[in-house]
């Protein structure tokens, strides 16, 4: 079973965040930052992981360039999820390594078609 | 909360306009799709608004309390397995068959709020270097005044530019534009929308190579279906191409397009029956 890692400071988010990816029959760890959330990549990759921009000790951009040079770094999918829907932000990001952006608030539905467009989960 | 009577009177006349058929498990859909309708007329309920529309006969309340039935929804790149084999399966022979001669005409009949037709006018901005001077025209038609009005704004919301499409198209095609996210000019170039009701042939519309109808029949009653199937034959011209949504077919109406094998929903006009509409 593909693993996704949702990376965000709220635990209501991550508690959504959880029940939609579990409804996508993958398996859901959690991280509250970047910190956190780069301990574990060192010690299992995720093949996903849905990420939360502002965060407390690594935000997400931070993360994500850290994630990037670790070794098999370029494996996992890596899906923002945040408030920022402006161009520049989301330029920043794509810039920085990540695959996917969703622009908070979202649905099951907009991270169904997110995963399907990554090739996390099928038609 | 309106009768079972008024529901048999609405479903009635959404039938006989539009073919749309409701199942009687969703008859609720006509009192949540009256509802608005009933607000933005200024009728007190949609009881109040049944009345009127059996005493006053008003054709234009008749007509947009059916188009409120139609369901409109869609999204971006719906289904794109047809999309893609298009571009890379049948475009490239059109091409070659009208070398130039005249343009290639696509049709996205019951295009509701437009993404089909837009999704189509991005693929085609996206290889465009492919394209050359190739001519390529795509029409968008829907019965619903409001949804045609809403295609030809070519703004949506974010929850509506998240679903279907890539950050990477939003930021190429779109612009924002306070709480919307508008297409660029670039992609506007490639798309006229009218309405049309897929129960009537339009003189004006002409002949087209390619008929996007997805999503659409499956919603109309067996007999609508048939009529719509002519219709869509009408404006396919002699070596056409139709494409259906999911589970949708041709059934009832099989000698009007053959399935193309390989090709999931999607058919070609037959020879002989072009010939003999001729």
């Amino acid at each position: 079973m593909k693993t996704c890692l949702v990376v965000d400071d709220s635990r209501v988010i991550r508690k959504v965040a959880r029940r939609i990816i579990e409804g996508f029959k993958l398996q859901c760890d959690e991280a509250a930052d970047g910190a956190e959330a780069l301990a574990y990549c060192r010690k299992t990759m995720p093949d996903a992981i849905l990420l939360d921009r502002n965060m407390p000790v690594m935000n997400g951009i931070d993360f994500v360039k850290a994630l990037r040079q670790e070794p098999e770094g370029d494996q996992p999918v890596v899906v923002f999820c945040t408030t920022e829907n402006d161009v520049p932000s989301i330029t920043e990001a794509l810039r920085a390594g990540v695959d996917e952006y969703i622009m908070k608030p979202f649905d099951t539905d907009i991270v169904q078609s997110k995963f399907q467009q990554v090739g996390l989960i099928g038609e | 909360m309106l009768d079972t009577a008024a529901i048999k009177t609405i479903s009635a006349e959404a039938r006989r306009r539009a073919g749309i058929a409701i199942p009687q498990a969703q008859t609720y859909l006509v009192e949540a799709r009256l509802a608005p309708v009933a607000r933005s007329e200024g009728y007190d309920s949609q009881a109040d608004l049944v009345r009127a529309l059996e005493s006053s006969k008003d054709d234009r309340l008749w007509r947009r309390v059916v188009e409120s039935l139609a369901d409109h929804e869609t999204w971006f790149f719906r289904d794109p397995a047809p999309l893609d084999y298009f571009m890379s399966d049948i475009l490239p022979v059109l091409a070659r068959v009208k070398a130039r001669k005249s343009p290639i005409r696509i049709l996205c009949a019951g295009c509701g709020t437009g993404q089909e037709a837009w999704s189509l006018a991005m693929l085609m901005e996206e290889q465009k270097a492919r394209l050359g001077s190739m001519d390529i025209e795509i029409v968008g038609t829907d019965i619903s005044r409001r949804a045609i009005e809403r295609a030809q704004s070519a703004a949506y919301s974010q929850f509506e530019v998240q679903r279907g499409l890539s950050i990477h198209r939003l930021i190429e095609h779109f612009e924002p534009h306070g709480q919307q996210w508008v297409l660029k000019d670039s992609i506007k170039r490639w798309v006229r929308f009218e309405r049309g009701n897929l129960l009537n042939a339009s003189e004006t519309l002409g002949e087209f190579d390619i008929i996007f109808c997805r999503n659409v029949l499956s919603g109309m009653t067996p007999d609508a279906r048939r009529h719509s199937l002519n219709m869509l034959a009408h404006h396919s011209g002699h070596a056409g191409y139709l494409v259906l949504g999911q589970g949708e077919t041709i059934a009832g109406a099989g000698e009007l397009y053959r399935a193309m094998s390989g090709a999931r929903n999607i058919y070609a006009r037959t020879m002989e029956t072009a010939r003999q509409a001729a």
